[in-house]
């Protein structure tokens, strides 16, 4: 899925001058992968749609949403060019609740490098709420 | 109030605030309280705050700062907005450790071997002034 575009949740505190801190990238201790949600799995092209669908995910799962946070869209290609010495995958988790849901691994807590190789890699941002 | 009379994160809004950094200490303000924060997430802490402001106050750069905070309340620096490729972001984990990741002009990351692990503040001064990303200010 190189062509393929995933969207990560950032929180309203991970948001400076308009800019999603590389702490919204950081893994936290005890987590194995970043959790994104991949947007093809919406539609095939179309943003709005993709978008639309990665807040009722998270909403429907019962994710606290908060109006002031974003989603960061990153392409995976992108990404994986852009963390050229870590072996990134982006798996498939997805569950009946939200089939979109991905986890990005190969990293690992602590890899302040890595999450700020992934920031570099947003191409885009929404915000979380309509 | 002097930097040695600051014991607390509102001692640290107060004094950005009296020396005229205004933004800035409505940042910590923020981030101190409870606005905003997710569920498991705690506001910025004391010690936190306090290293911040040591190394905020010990260094001169040609970038802003940002400010985030990180679920376990810990300040997080940003200076993203240099005129060219270099960047700087700061994990104040407490008064004393932080954790960083940087680029030169280039945009290369520089002092990789600090990834994961954590560095003091005079540390970070030594390896990161050399690469230009802020000059130190004389200690009084």
């Amino acid at each position: 899925m190189p062509g393929h575009n995933v969207a990560r949740y950032c929180r309203p505190r991970d948001i400076s001058h308009g800019r999603i801190s590389r702490d919204a990238f950081l893994l936290r201790t005890g987590e194995q992968f970043l959790s994104v949600n991949w947007l093809e799995h919406f539609h095939e092209s179309d943003r709005t749609i993709q978008i639309s669908g990665v807040r009722n995910a998270l909403s429907g799962k019962g994710f606290r949403v908060n109006r002031h946070g974003r989603l960061a869209v990153l392409n995976v290609g992108a990404a994986i060019r852009r963390v050229s010495d870590m072996p990134l995958r982006f798996v498939p988790l997805g569950t009946p609740g939200d089939p979109s849901h991905t986890g990005i691994f190969g990293y690992a807590p602590g890899d302040y490098i890595t999450a700020a190789a992934l920031a570099y890699a947003v191409s885009e941002e929404h915000p979380a709420t309509p | 109030m002097t930097l040695s009379e600051i014991a607390t994160i509102s001692d640290v809004s107060a004094y950005l605030r009296e020396t005229g950094e205004t933004e800035l200490a409505d940042r910590v303000d923020y981030l101190a309280s409870d606005e905003d924060l997710d569920p498991g997430d705690v506001p910025a802490t004391d010690e936190s705050a306090l290293g911040f402001l040591e190394f905020y106050s010990g260094i001169q750069s040609d970038s802003i700062v940002g400010l985030a905070c990180s679920p376990e309340g810990w300040i997080v620096g940003e200076w993203q907005w240099y005129p060219d490729e270099r960047t700087l972001t700061v994990w104040f984990m407490d008064a004393e450790r932080v954790a960083f990741v940087a680029t030169n002009k280039k945009g290369e990351f520089v002092a990789r071997q600090w990834n994961g692990n954590t560095t003091s503040h005079s540390e970070l001064k030594a390896v990161l002034e050399p690469e230009g990303l802020f000059v130190c200010r004389p200690s009084d």
